[in-house]
């Protein structure tokens, strides 16, 4: 089965919560409701977002991938990558910040194709607010995944062209 | 004789990852330099001997495939083992890298994957000295560890 963007992104987030930090995820079953992320994350959430832009299949193809994740999970993510027992701020804000990275290029290239182009910018994180990770609802253009993850929340919003996805939002 | 390594990612926390990996590779490191962005490492890579370059792709200032061209182009570093270490999807980028003699492994790697390409860069065991068979890093031959 091929998977649509909502999977594409759930699944990808699952994968490398796994390898880049041994953290167990799993899509959550009941997303939160709300107008955006930020809102349904606890108070210490981090967020961070990866501009791209590039050309699939012959077309422009620019936007952005947002992540969201609440203040345990920066935190595990931190730790585990670093090999440390308490990461600090500016530390789980560029854990946050690389794991958007990877996420950002490996569902580009999946939804792409191997013979599309990307340039990633340089991650921006911070606070889960509107400006990074936890800012406007899935709407057209965009989707979004909701993640269980060890220690909290996460969540994965893309917003792109629908060009990047076929005709039943499905990453050919 | 052990190795300098020059690890150049715009992430501080994916560089001390890198690092412990390379410290765990089983070869003898003298010293580990860091770089955020492909003119600090050109200039880190100026300054100090450097044995192998562990090298991210998209970074501010100056991207990782920049700092390998200019690296190929300068006789002091033209032949340094580089290891592309990135999220990089496309095959025409990733051709291009390695074109230019560069391995290439996929983030996010497995700390296993990693000390292999490194070894296999570097071209020696954990116990020979650097430089002995950086020509046995065959551009295009990943060994599997796309993940």
């Amino acid at each position: 089965m091929q998977p649509t963007p909502q999977r594409l992104l759930a699944t990808t987030a699952t994968s490398t919560f796994e390898s880049l930090a041994l953290l167990l995820a799993e899509p959550a079953l009941t997303p939160p409701a709300g107008p955006g992320a930020a809102d349904a994350l606890d108070a210490g959430a981090v967020g961070a977002r990866v501009a791209f832009a590039g050309t699939a299949r012959g077309a422009p193809a620019g936007g952005a991938l947002a992540v969201a994740v609440s203040a345990g999970v920066a935190a595990a993510l931190a730790e585990n990558m670093l090999g440390v027992g308490a990461a600090g701020a500016d530390e789980r804000r560029d854990a946050v910040g690389e794991f958007a990275n990877v996420v950002c290029g490996h569902v580009l290239s999946e939804a792409g194709g191997p013979e599309a182009v990307f340039r990633l910018a340089a991650p921006v994180s911070g606070d889960a607010g509107a400006e990074v990770g936890g800012g406007a609802a899935a709407g057209p253009g965009a989707w979004r995944a909701w993640l269980d993850v060890e220690g909290g929340a996460a969540c994965v919003t893309l917003e792109a062209p629908a060009a990047l996805f076929d005709a039943e939002g499905r990453a050919p | 004789m052990a190795f300098n390594v020059l690890i150049v990612d715009d992430s501080a926390v994916m560089r001390a990852m890198i690092a412990r990996v390379v410290r765990l590779s089983g070869l003898p490191i003298a010293a580990i330099h860091e770089a955020g962005d492909g003119a600090a490492g050109l200039a880190a890579a100026r300054e100090h001997w450097v044995d192998l370059v562990l090298l991210d792709v998209n970074m501010p200032v100056m991207d990782g495939e920049e700092m390998l061209r200019r690296l190929r182009a300068a006789p002091e570093t033209a032949d340094v083992p580089v290891v592309v270490v990135s999220t990089e999807g496309s095959e025409a980028r990733r051709h291009a890298l390695e074109a230019l003699g560069a391995l290439f492994i996929r983030k996010p790697f497995k700390p296993e994957g990693l000390r292999d390409v490194i070894v296999r860069a570097a071209g020696v065991t954990p116990d020979s000295p650097p430089h002995a068979a950086h020509a046995a890093a065959a551009p295009g031959d990943d060994g599997d560890l796309d993940f």
